[in-house]
């Protein structure tokens, strides 16, 4: 299709050359999200999937690998709404002045739904008090 | 019998029946146009158009299709008790995902969602979520060629958030 588009004259430039002045009107068909700097170079066919394709490749890795894959606007707006299991939650209080999960527990504890949205803060403005506490679920 | 596909780029296919009816889209779009397995005239007289997978994607949908068509129906575990997805990819198919640069990966990945064909889905999903695991911020970003739209706010924050996991 992009051969026989008539905005192409293949007998003045390159087909390259040609295909990266092509990069904003391809991105817009794309979306938005695929945008990348204008660039035929640039082209990140990762972001050409919808979202749910991403969360489902993201639902794949574990909480670390998934926290590192935010590197951009969209990504990191994808896995902020992205839930996470774990089998134990460690909260320690002196590092953590809120934490606004939503913990529901299954019939038996062993394992705990977490949604995670951790807000770290520094010692100043925490809680004075110095004791290390650790919760197991 | 056989069903006739076409694809964007005009190219016809002519697949086994069963091996049409692994994706979800064309059996839909078979039974809309009353195609049955019984019923060759139908199936001759009528092609399934495939407006989204070009010629060549097609060719290696139908050729992971031709090795999985005696498969058992697979049971994906979704969220174990870590909460994640697993799935185990197959030596076989290993080696029929290993040799795409990850621009065609992304093409077949694409071509696997809209024929909601689940099982060669799940294989390219765990492939790219694989090919992920254990690299860091910087690294993810190179591979896939993603540029960073991120504020210095907002990269902050995240490194705030994430400084747990960083080595």
């Amino acid at each position: 299709e992009m051969f026989n588009d008539p905005g192409i004259d293949l007998s003045t430039k390159s087909i390259l050359e040609q295909m990266r002045q092509m990069t904003p009107r391809l991105s817009a068909q794309i979306g938005s999200n695929s945008e990348v700097d204008g660039e035929f170079e640039n082209y990140c066919p990762f972001l050409t999937f919808p979202n749910e394709v991403i969360s489902n490749i993201l639902s794949r890795l574990s909480p670390k690998d998934r926290l590192k894959a935010r590197v951009n606007k969209r990504l990191n707006a994808i896995e902020a709404d992205s839930k996470y299991f774990e089998k134990e939650l460690n909260i320690v209080e002196e590092e953590v002045i809120c934490c606004r999960s939503s913990i529901e527990f299954e019939s038996d504890s062993i394992s705990s739904f977490v949604r995670t949205k951790m807000f770290f803060a520094s010692r100043e403005s925490s809680r004075t008090e110095k004791s290390r506490h650790t919760r197991r679920q | 019998p056989n069903v006739k596909l076409v694809t964007s780029d005009n190219e016809e296919f002519v697949v086994d029946f069963r091996i049409a009816k692994m994706s979800v889209t064309v059996s839909r779009l078979m039974e809309a146009m009353n195609m049955s397995e019984t019923d060759d005239a139908s199936l001759l007289s009528n092609s399934i158009p495939l407006p989204n997978v070009t010629k060549a994607v097609m060719a290696r949908v139908i050729e992971w299709c031709e090795k999985h068509k005696n498969d058992e129906p697979k049971e994906e575990k979704e969220n174990d008790k870590r909460g994640r997805t697993t799935h185990v990819v197959s030596d076989w198919d290993k080696e029929f995902l290993k040799n795409d640069e990850f621009g065609r990966l992304c093409q077949l990945m694409g071509a696997a969602n809209y024929l909601e064909i689940k099982g060669l889905f799940n294989d390219i999903s765990q492939t790219i979520a694989n090919m992920i695991h254990g690299k860091k911020s910087d690294e993810i970003a190179e591979m896939f060629n993603i540029h960073c739209d991120l504020t210095e706010a907002e990269k902050k924050e995240i490194r705030k958030k994430t400084a747990w996991c960083e080595d």
